[in-house]
């Protein structure tokens, strides 16, 4: 198949399809019955047509579609304006992670049900104490007659609410061996011991939750991978969430270009602040798009999402400005729209490692410069 | 793609001459100064700013051969390449003056007999050098950067063929080597610093091991990854038939993140970097020089929104148009 064809494909099914909620910036979560029920639906409708697993394997129900497939289609949903699927955590993470560690069984279990929309997973691997440094985490597991017993607390868990399913990163070891005594495992989020709380952001929503382990006993084919192996998987996990922003990306361009159209349609009428400001957008997201396309260089992959997150707050903060300046000429809903993504923007500084904590991640693997 | 390991190897050793006369005579005996874009079948735009690069970063001397190229290039493509000509220039940003000539800023080096003009309209024009008044470019007096105003009477102006296409063309051309010089030029700044703040100690320590010193560098790097990821797909444009969008792009980013990373990597050698020694003036003034083109900021700005690609996808309902968080 083209990407011509690959492009008509999500095209038909993207104006068949309206987004259950909108365009919400950033990745949100359901906040009332129906609009769960109606995002469940459009997902797993989105599962239905093949083409959120475009890429998978065709053993486990994809086409074996390769990369420029995989971007075309997200390009479309971008620029129809879609929200994530409420799978984005179990497509992106979890899969992945399960394909190259699971056993038989984990991989019979678990990939059908991720493949048909139908298990929304959870990341569980921040906690109160361990943010971007995530291998001081504390959240512990023992074993316990043939299985695990958890107990400890993570935070910052988005679809934690309203998942099955849970990628849990927790320490089998030593706490001073910091990395290599961390284990990964699936849990189910309906564990007995398993408690659930929102937290309420400055958005308003509560896209994220707090998740408590109270003596949780997991079986033994809960670990994913070897035993204090976690910290392996989960960079791969957090290497494909970086990826992840190559998507991210498609959507800042999508933005990009409505914030164009806006300007093109005013001609000569706006103001040269306004025209920079766009033109520097413009240049920094092609130049993403072509720098994720690509891949980052070895020691370089943390720069992609530094980039991302500080030209989104850039570019959506334009959008409002923009809208500002000449509401005849912005359709009322990318206005609010990029309201919304501004004041979501300053989560993804800050999410999957604050971006000042990658700048010292660079400084030291890419720039070679010592630790401080 | 042409292998061009030999060719760039013997490039960067001319270049480490420091003597910029002699660069340009060995660069004109040695033929490299006819090895023009588009001229010959094993030759491309693209593989010309191969060249450039070497050029750029191996200069000892202060020379700017992004110009000359861009002339040659156009006068090649309209088929109108003189045959005696010793060097190329090119003339920006013309005005019509009430004196009745063409006021602007000229670009290269001071041996080009030959200037290769934007006329308004975006029409090209040649002109002898000789036909010429130039002065030093008053908002530009920075060493090296190889710029100055000049006034050409309307009289000597001899229209190429091709119009305004052929003008667009032009214009991005020049934008683009001169982007090349400016990326390239600031990427050796980058390394310059990360190199100096390794070694240089103060309070005991070198300055390598403070936080900030850390951040600012890596925010340089990345300007530079940047930088090059707009000239990578420049070059692909010229090598695919495009170049136009990519290298209006590319300019109007190298005048932005270049200036920026100049102005910081002599900020981080401290005084030492405000030395001619150390060269990094001239990251600044090739920076500086990319950043006026096409009469500046504002008008460059305006020439990326206008022609980077912004249509809509194609019979595609775009949702958002109607989006409403109150109706959650």
């Amino acid at each position: 198949m083209s990407i011509e064809q690959t492009t008509a494909r999500a095209v038909a099914w993207s104006n068949e399809h309206p987004p259950p909620i909108g365009a919400p910036g950033g990745n949100r979560t359901p906040s009332s019955a129906g609009e769960h029920d109606a995002w469940v639906q459009w997902t797993r409708d989105l599962h239905a047509s093949g083409l959120a697993t475009l890429h998978w394997p065709e053993r486990w129900g994809g086409e074996d579609a390769g990369a420029d497939d995989v971007r075309a289609v997200t390009r479309v949903l971008r620029e129809a304006g879609m929200p994530l699927p409420l799978t984005d955590v179990a497509l992106n993470l979890v899969a992945p992670s399960v394909m190259a560690y699971g056993t038989d069984e984990q991989k019979e279990h678990h990939l059908p049900r991720i493949g048909d929309g139908t298990a929304i997973w959870t990341q569980l691997f921040s906690e109160p104490e361990a943010g971007s440094d995530l291998a001081s985490l504390r959240t512990r597991a023992v074993p316990d007659g043939d299985g695990w017993l958890i107990n400890g607390q993570k935070v910052w868990n988005t679809y934690a609410h309203i998942a099955g399913w849970g990628l849990l990163l927790a320490r089998t070891g030593e706490q001073s061996s910091r990395h290599k005594s961390l284990s990964m495992f699936l849990v189910p989020m309906d564990a007995p011991g398993i408690r659930v709380v929102p937290i309420v952001e400055l958005t308003g929503d509560s896209d994220f939750n707090e998740v408590f382990f109270d003596d949780v006993h997991l079986g033994a084919d809960a670990l994913l991978g070897e035993v204090d192996g976690g910290w392996g998987v989960s960079m791969g996990t957090l290497a494909e969430e970086r990826r992840v922003v190559g998507a991210l990306v498609l959507g800042l361009e999508a933005d990009a270009r409505r914030l164009a159209r806006v300007v093109d349609d005013l001609g000569n009428a706006i103001t040269d602040d306004l025209v920079v400001r766009l033109a520097e957008v413009l240049c920094d997201v092609d130049a993403l798009v072509v720098l994720a396309k690509a891949g980052f260089p070895e020691n370089f992959e943390s720069a992609g999402k530094i980039l991302f997150s500080e030209i989104n707050i850039r570019l959506t903060q334009l959008g409002i400005d923009l809208g500002a300046a000449y509401p005849q000429a912005v359709p009322a809903g990318w206005v609010r729209r990029w309201a919304d993504s501004y004041v979501y923007s300053r989560g993804y500084t800050i999410s999957g490692g604050a971006n000042e904590l990658l700048r010292g991640v660079l400084a030291r693997r890419a720039l070679g410069l010592p630790r401080v | 793609m042409t292998d061009l390991t030999t060719e760039r190897d013997a490039v960067a050793s001319l270049m480490r001459r420091n003597d910029a006369e002699a660069i340009w005579s060995a660069l004109a005996e040695d033929g490299w100064l006819e090895a023009l874009p588009e001229s010959a079948e094993e030759w491309s735009t693209a593989e010309i700013a191969r060249l450039v690069v070497e050029l750029a970063a191996g200069a000892e001397a202060d020379i700017s051969v992004g110009a000359y190229f861009a002339a040659a290039a156009t006068l090649t493509e309209a088929g109108e390449l003189p045959d005696d000509a010793t060097g190329f220039a090119v003339a920006v940003d013309l005005i019509e003056t009430a004196e009745g000539s063409w006021r602007g800023r000229l670009w290269g080096d001071e041996r080009a007999d030959v200037i290769v003009a934007s006329l308004p309209g975006g029409i090209v024009a040649t002109v002898a050098s000789a036909d010429v008044e130039t002065t030093r470019e008053p908002i530009l007096l920075l060493a090296g950067a190889h710029v100055r105003s000049v006034d050409i009477p309307k009289g000597a102006v001899h229209p190429v063929a091709g119009g305004s296409a052929i003008g667009a063309r032009h214009d991005a051309r020049v934008g683009f080597f001169l982007a090349v010089e400016a990326v390239v030029t600031a990427q050796l700044a980058t390394q310059r610093t990360l190199e100096h703040l390794q070694v240089r100690r103060q309070f005991g320590s070198p300055l390598s091991t403070q936080q900030v010193l850390q951040h600012r560098l890596v925010d340089m790097r990345l300007a530079a990854m940047v930088g090059s990821a707009l000239l990578d797909e420049a070059t692909e444009g010229w090598e695919t038939g495009d170049g136009v969008t990519a290298s209006l792009q590319a300019a109007f980013n190298a005048g932005r993140d270049s200036v920026w990373v100049a102005e910081n990597a002599i900020q981080l050698h401290g005084g030492v970097g405000f030395t001619a020694e150390l060269r990094l003036g001239r990251a600044l003034s090739r920076a500086q020089r990319v950043r006026t083109l096409l009469g500046g900021v504002a008008k460059s700005a305006r020439a990326v929104v206008n022609t980077t690609d912004h249509a809509a996808i194609p019979g595609l309902v775009d949702w958002s148009v109607s989006f409403d968080p109150e109706q959650r």
